[in-house]
């Protein structure tokens, strides 16, 4: 996939656990593991601005663009 | 993802335990026939058996009838007539493949009964867009085939060696054996039911992993 999820990354500079993450966002574990590990076909607008609101960043910030993979 | 632990709605229920007594009434009826085959073979009914079989070909009726519909006689005559053949005390010959025919179709039901049990088993247990109810319905389509092949089949058989030597005096046999395409309309319906099911469960998939 093309659109790479950074969620470690930022997770990681915000010293924020998955887990921590998971209650502020209301999202399962399971789910938020699907979009950690870049297996997930599509994230909805109120799931981006939750986690843009919890990790204070830009969805730019969690989510990135290569070309030619 | 599972997100059904709420009941099935009634009706899939009544169509399960529907198919489950169906199922059981089946097996039963399996063992019956294998009993009965045992003491065919063991000419425990002698030439006795009362036969009564479907007749594979239409017949006409060779006599004018009379219809009166508003003081007015109008002359009818009754053709391509389905109707089913009785043997006045069936010879043994007769008897023994008819008893193996009813045990094949009878297994044949049983496990396109038990197929479609265990679809529906999963649509009640709220699995219906997966893999494995795709298999099932393809699998239910193709027996449902095999099943119409062989009615067919029997039926041409059924003409060549016992309808098409029939004589009666006001009735005349065709030779139209019957297609029963009824049958394949239905398995071809189911099969375009699975390919359905294909699109269900991509969606379903695309759906799960939305996140």
């Amino acid at each position: 996939m093309s659109v790479i999820v950074n969620l470690d990354v930022m997770l990681a500079r915000r010293k924020m656990s998955l887990t921590e993450l998971s209650e502020r966002v209301g999202i399962t574990m399971s789910n938020l593991s699907i979009l950690k590990k870049g297996k997930a076909k599509a994230i909805r607008f109120s799931t981006l601005e939750r986690i843009c609101e919890v990790l204070e960043c830009q969805p730019g910030d969690i989510l990135e663009y290569q070309s030619g993979q | 993802m599972k997100e059904m632990n709420e009941k099935a709605p009634l009706s899939i229920r009544i169509i399960y335990w529907f198919t489950n007594i169906i199922f059981g009434l089946l097996i039963l009826i399996f063992i019956a026939s294998i009993v009965f085959n045992i003491l065919l073979y063991t000419s425990f009914f002698g030439d006795d058996m009362q036969l009564h079989t479907r007749l594979p070909v239409k017949v006409d009726f060779i006599e004018i009838g009379n219809l009166r519909v508003q003081d007015q006689d109008i002359k009818v005559e009754l053709v391509d007539a389905t109707t089913q053949i009785h043997f006045i005390n069936t010879p043994a010959f007769i008897t023994k493949k008819v008893g193996i025919i009813i045990m094949v179709v009878i297994l044949f039901t049983g496990f396109l009964t038990w197929t479609f049990q265990r679809f529906i088993k999963n649509v009640k247990n709220g699995e219906i867009f997966t893999v494995k109810n795709i298999s099932l319905l393809k699998r239910l389509a193709y027996g449902i085939e095999g099943f119409w092949l062989f009615t067919v089949v029997y039926m041409h058989i059924s003409y060549h060696v016992m309808a098409k030597y029939l004589e009666f005096e006001n009735v005349r046999i065709t030779n139209e054996v019957q297609s029963y395409s009824g049958i394949l309309f239905v398995a071809l319906f189911i099969w375009v039911l699975a390919h359905i099911f294909i699109t269900g469960v991509k969606l379903k998939q695309e759906n799960d992993l939305t996140i």
